[in-house]
């Protein structure tokens, strides 16, 4: 069946409109044919649209009541306003028409408040333990600077002193006369006969020996060295083993004892002795002097980190 | 006023943008009826959703007047807004359950309350085609709610919809012949007798 020319298959509904199957002509019936199966359904169709069509002639028009047009005129003169830049961002912060928790401005306040609330805890959780530490490590590291950095050490020059034969002290004649020698204990026994000074040297919490002062051209005797870490005393067995070191040396007589006087900072003076025994002078450290000054500076450490213990206290 | 009722859509839509009251006065006069029947057609008859969509648009229409394409027919340019309300008012049904076959529902009690009464065959009718109306998808009834209830020519139709005229025209005939078998035996009297007249006549 061929197609018509002058229709193509979308214009059936000006047929169905306007034409009942009856009066189609031949050409159109052979048009109609073709997009609907027979008569009975060209009638059908035509019936329902034909219907259709008059329902909707007749059907009444939805009522809309005036405040509506009220409302949209009372908006449309709202909008004709002037607006200040003031009331412009209010109205974009604090707009009308959204929901308390939709409010730009709402929103952006709380954030900023969140923001601020997270900026202080981190502050709080991440700085202040920090600034506990830095004072701790300030403190042990000035004292340890002051006490034992060689280049604070004031090396003065030796007070010969010497002790008789009987036991009895004389002053040599180079040797000054000082408040702070009054201070200074003398060894109850001079050590023995040694060609070569050695002095316990403490640096940075570290007692070392090395030779302070030579006096004669003798190999310098050293010892080993003993560590002591700024918070805590350890290697005590050593200091009891120099001890007992210094106490053999003690007996030697007749020979010149050289104190050597170490300013080490300004609240203790540390004091080494040095025997000299036959062109050797030995500077011994007050070994319980830095004891005792060890302890003291770990409980101060513990005491100034108390609040720290308590922090982390309160976090466990 | 009376000179605004000689402009054309597209100066009273220049002259909202300026803040011409007037001039929205008068487009709202010329298109809200035409609007809320639409919408009333496509939302399930619903006469108050019909006003509050409506009136969204003019709303829009205020707002923001600068969203119409002046290059466009101001005509498509709405139908096109109030189809696009109509189908995401769809997708919201859609997400509470199928809301036209709850209105299938109430349509059949009222189906069954009418009897053979013919002083009530038309409103019968009426009330079928509205149920047959909202069975169809979206595109079908649109088309054939612009079509023989706007009576809207087949261009602007396609204009609004964004489609050609050939498919507007198949739309439109495919959507009857379905509408067609839902409806055989819910012809008006007044068309049959109609029909037979001019079956007699011819």
């Amino acid at each position: 069946m061929k197609k018509n020319s002058t229709h193509t298959p979308q214009d059936i509904e000006d047929l169905l409109l306007n034409k009942s199957f009856e009066k189609l002509n031949s050409t159109e019936k052979e048009f109609a044919l073709t997009q609907v199966e027979n008569e009975t359904e060209y009638k059908e169709l035509r019936n329902t649209l034909l219907s259709v069509k008059q329902l909707a002639s007749q059907q009444e028009s939805v009522f809309v009541p005036n405040r509506i047009k009220a409302d949209l005129m009372k908006l449309m003169e709202e909008k004709k306003k002037p607006i200040g830049w003031f009331s412009a961002l209010s109205s974009f912060l604090f707009p009308s028409n959204t929901s308390l928790f939709r409010k730009p401005g709402l929103q952006l306040a709380t954030f900023g408040l969140l923001l601020l609330f997270i900026i202080n805890i981190g502050i709080d959780f991440t700085n202040q333990p920090q600034k506990e530490m830095a004072i701790n490590t300030t403190k042990t590291t000035e004292k340890d600077d002051k006490s034992y950095s060689p280049e604070q050490v004031e090396l003065k020059e030796p007070e010969k002193i010497t002790v008789n034969k009987n036991g009895d002290q004389g002053t040599l004649p180079n040797v000054r006369a000082k408040e702070e020698s009054q201070k200074i204990a003398v060894p109850a026994q001079p050590a023995e006969s040694r060609e070569n000074y050695y002095v316990e040297e403490t640096i940075s919490g570290d007692i070392a020996i090395a030779d302070l002062m030579e006096e004669t051209e003798d190999e310098i005797i050293e010892k080993p060295s003993l560590n002591y870490e700024p918070n805590q005393v350890k290697d005590q067995k050593k200091i009891s083993a120099l001890d007992e070191e210094n106490e053999k040396i003690a007996p030697m007589k007749d020979k010149q004892i050289v104190r050597v006087e170490k300013k080490l900072n300004e609240n203790a003076v540390t004091l080494s002795t040095a025997s000299r025994a036959d062109g050797e002078v030995i500077k011994n450290s007050q070994l319980k002097k830095y004891k005792e000054q060890k302890v003291i500076l770990k409980s101060q450490s513990l005491k100034d980190n108390s609040a720290m213990i308590d922090l982390l206290f309160v976090t466990l | 006023m009376a000179k605004y009722k000689q402009h054309t859509d597209n100066e009273l839509m220049q002259l909202i943008a300026e803040r011409d009251s007037l001039a929205f006065s008068e487009l709202y006069d010329r298109y809200n009826g035409m609007l809320v029947n639409y919408f009333y057609k496509m939302l399930w008859q619903d006469e108050e959703k019909a006003q509050d969509f409506m009136q969204d648009l003019f709303t829009k229409i205020v707002e923001k007047p600068e969203s119409y394409d002046i290059k466009r027919s101001f005509k498509t340019w709405m139908f096109s807004v109030a189809n696009n309300m109509c189908k995401n008012e769809y997708r919201k049904q859609a997400v509470r359950k199928n809301t036209s076959y709850d209105l299938d529902e109430n349509y059949q009690i009222k189906d069954t309350a009418m009897d053979a009464m013919d002083s009530l065959q038309d409103t019968q009718f009426s009330e079928k085609l509205n149920v047959e109306l909202a069975k169809l998808d979206e595109k079908q009834k649109s088309t054939f709610v612009m079509r023989y209830f706007q009576d809207m020519p087949i261009k602007e139709i396609a204009e609004t919809l964004d489609c050609s005229e050939g498919t507007v025209k198949s739309r439109l005939f495919y959507t009857l012949k379905k509408l067609t078998v839902s409806l055989k035996d819910f012809a008006p009297q007044l068309v049959k007798m109609m029909l037979i007249l001019i079956g007699i006549n011819s």
